[in-house]
């Protein structure tokens, strides 16, 4: 059996919050299978396979930590990709991370969100 | 004169020391698994050598051909596209679950291509020359089936487990990474939380047994963890075993390969029998040959289910290399049926024999013509599992009347198979 070889991505970002309702959606680009994890101030609050749409209530001054495992299809030179898209009450921020790792089987991603 | 009889024997055979694979009264002349060799010698081994890399394929091949003389009984198939690891092949490229890759029909006829090797005694009863016939076959598959509905069922709950121990891992390298975990003892004693954790934030709702399963599943993991705890050793470990939770997926739905493809497949074969008269591969001559092809419609079963319901229709035109002025063309038509507990085959082929002549006219002008003579088999094979290591098998039909092929036509009527576990289980004194 070969060696699974992964990648780690480190992002930081920031989101302006409006209300207290959040709505967080995490999407992964060329991605043969995803499974991820969010976490609020170090609470899990959703975990699962696939794409995700979560909301849930937050407070300004709490770290959102997204955690995505991306199996990428094999072959070809696809660029493994993830995008955050973050709403409540006002403006949709998108944060977008695409990184030309391409020869690894895993890109795991660990998004820190600051929410201001 | 030709005579036409219908055969019909009953011949019961008590197996008493048969092996596990057991000798059931299978029709699979016209079925798309056959393999060309052994279908030309009208074999139906019960143990084929299947070798998947060059090697062994190489060795085999070399205990079956001992010096110059052939031993007797080989059954070898392999497909060389298996032999080399195929990094850029995936299940759901192959199974066709990835509609967004999409398979020409070359790459379907590179993946299935197989040869195949067969022998059998060739020895006459009546002196004690020692003959052998070797069978060489090829086939491919044009249309490769679409992966069935318990495959796709199968293959993603494979995917949602690895995804939750994925997570379960992924929750447990956190709170090591955040110092939350700081000794053995407390990695352990996270297990139950970490696995409550991922089935109450799960975005979608699992079945109760899924906790327990979970739990077994990391403590399994975590048991293969050595030495003492410290942070970067403990997250290399885990880090590493997230990586391998792929492995046991893809065991799990290499196991369902023959249940794995549904729909139309369409599969054409060749083979030739040499016969050497003496044993010696040095003289042999060529002897039957016939290219063949099946297309198999195959039905879904319900999920859960190991049943198969199969249409065949076949067309064949064979010779024979010592006599190449006749020519005979089949055409057949197979159905199986398979349940858990019984199987039933009805298989009809038409066989229609062609002999090419020159005859010379009055006007002194040779002419090439040919005269035409038809011949067919019916049978039916039913097997009913009485217990796991009681079968009976009824087989009746009417065989070719005379034939290029598989000319050993006689099959028996009613078969009773007991086969003896190849295992015995003891119970443990309490």
């Amino acid at each position: 059996m070969s060696e699974v070889s992964s990648t780690l991505f480190q992002e930081q970002g920031e989101y302006s919050l409006s209300s207290g309702e959040l709505s967080i959606q995490v999407i992964a680009a060329n991605a043969h299978h995803t499974t991820f994890s969010i976490r609020l101030n170090g609470r899990l609050i959703k975990n699962g396979s696939g794409d995700v749409n979560v909301i849930s209530l937050v407070t300004a001054g709490e770290e959102l930590y997204i955690k995505a495992n991306i199996h990428k299809p094999s072959g070809g030179s696809i660029h493994a990709g993830l995008t955050v898209k973050l709403k409540d009450a006002g403006e949709e921020k998108v944060l977008e991370y695409t990184h030309p790792a391409a020869d690894y089987e895993i890109v795991e991603y660990k998004v820190k969100i600051a929410l201001v | 004169m030709r005579k036409l009889s219908l055969t019909l024997l009953t011949v019961v055979l008590l197996h008493l020391f048969a092996n596990a694979q057991g000798t059931s009264a299978e029709l699979d002349e016209l079925n798309t698994p056959s393999t060309p060799a052994f279908t030309i010698l009208g074999l139906s081994p019960t143990d084929v050598s299947r070798p998947t890399l060059a090697k062994p394929f190489l060795m085999d091949l070399a205990n079956g051909l001992d010096g110059k003389s052939i031993a007797s009984d080989i059954a070898i198939e392999t497909a060389p596209f298996w032999w080399f690891p195929q990094h850029e092949l995936t299940f759901e490229k192959y199974y066709g679950l990835d509609t967004a890759s999409s398979f020409h029909v070359l790459d379907y006829v590179q993946q299935s291509f197989s040869f195949s090797l067969a022998t059998n005694d060739a020895s006459p009863d009546i002196d004690s020359i020692d003959s052998r016939n070797i069978a060489f076959g090829v086939r491919f598959q044009v249309l490769p089936g679409k992966p069935s509905q318990a495959f796709k069922t199968n293959y993603n709950y494979g995917l949602k487990r690895k995804g939750l121990l994925e997570n379960t891992l992924d929750d447990l390298i956190y709170k090591v990474e955040e110092d939350e975990i700081q000794s053995l003892e407390g990695l352990n004693n996270s297990i139950a939380t970490s696995v409550e954790n991922i089935i109450s934030t799960h975005q979608t709702s699992l079945p109760e047994s899924t906790a327990d399963w979970l739990t077994e599943e990391v403590v399994e993991v975590l048991q293969t963890y050595s030495g003492d705890f410290e942070k970067t050793k403990v997250l290399g470990f885990l880090n590493a075993e997230k990586l391998k939770v792929g492995s046991s997926i893809n065991a799990q739905l290499i196991e369902m390969e023959t249940l794995s493809k549904v729909g139309w497949m369409w599969e054409f074969a060749a083979a030739a029998v040499l016969n050497a008269p003496t044993n010696n591969i040095e003289y042999t001559f060529g002897q039957d040959w016939a290219v063949w092809s099946t297309l198999t419609y195959r039905l879904d079963s319900k999920e859960g289910s190991a049943n198969f319901n199969d249409f065949n229709l076949m067309f064949r035109y064979g010779g024979n290399f010592q006599n190449d002025q006749t020519f005979n063309t089949d055409i057949g038509l197979s159905w199986a049926l398979s349940g858990n507990n019984h199987s039933l085959t009805v298989e009809g082929v038409f066989r229609n024999y062609t002999t090419y002549f020159d005859i010379e006219g009055v006007d002194g002008n040779v002419y090439e013509t040919s005269e035409s003579e038809a011949t067919w088999r019916l049978a039916l094979a039913y097997q009913y599992r009485i217990t796991d290591y009681l079968n009976v098998a009824l087989t009746l039909g009417k065989d070719y009347e005379n034939s290029t092929l598989a000319s050993n036509g006689f099959f028996s009527l009613l078969n009773l198979n007991l086969v003896l576990p190849t295992k015995q289980e003891l119970a443990l004194k309490q």
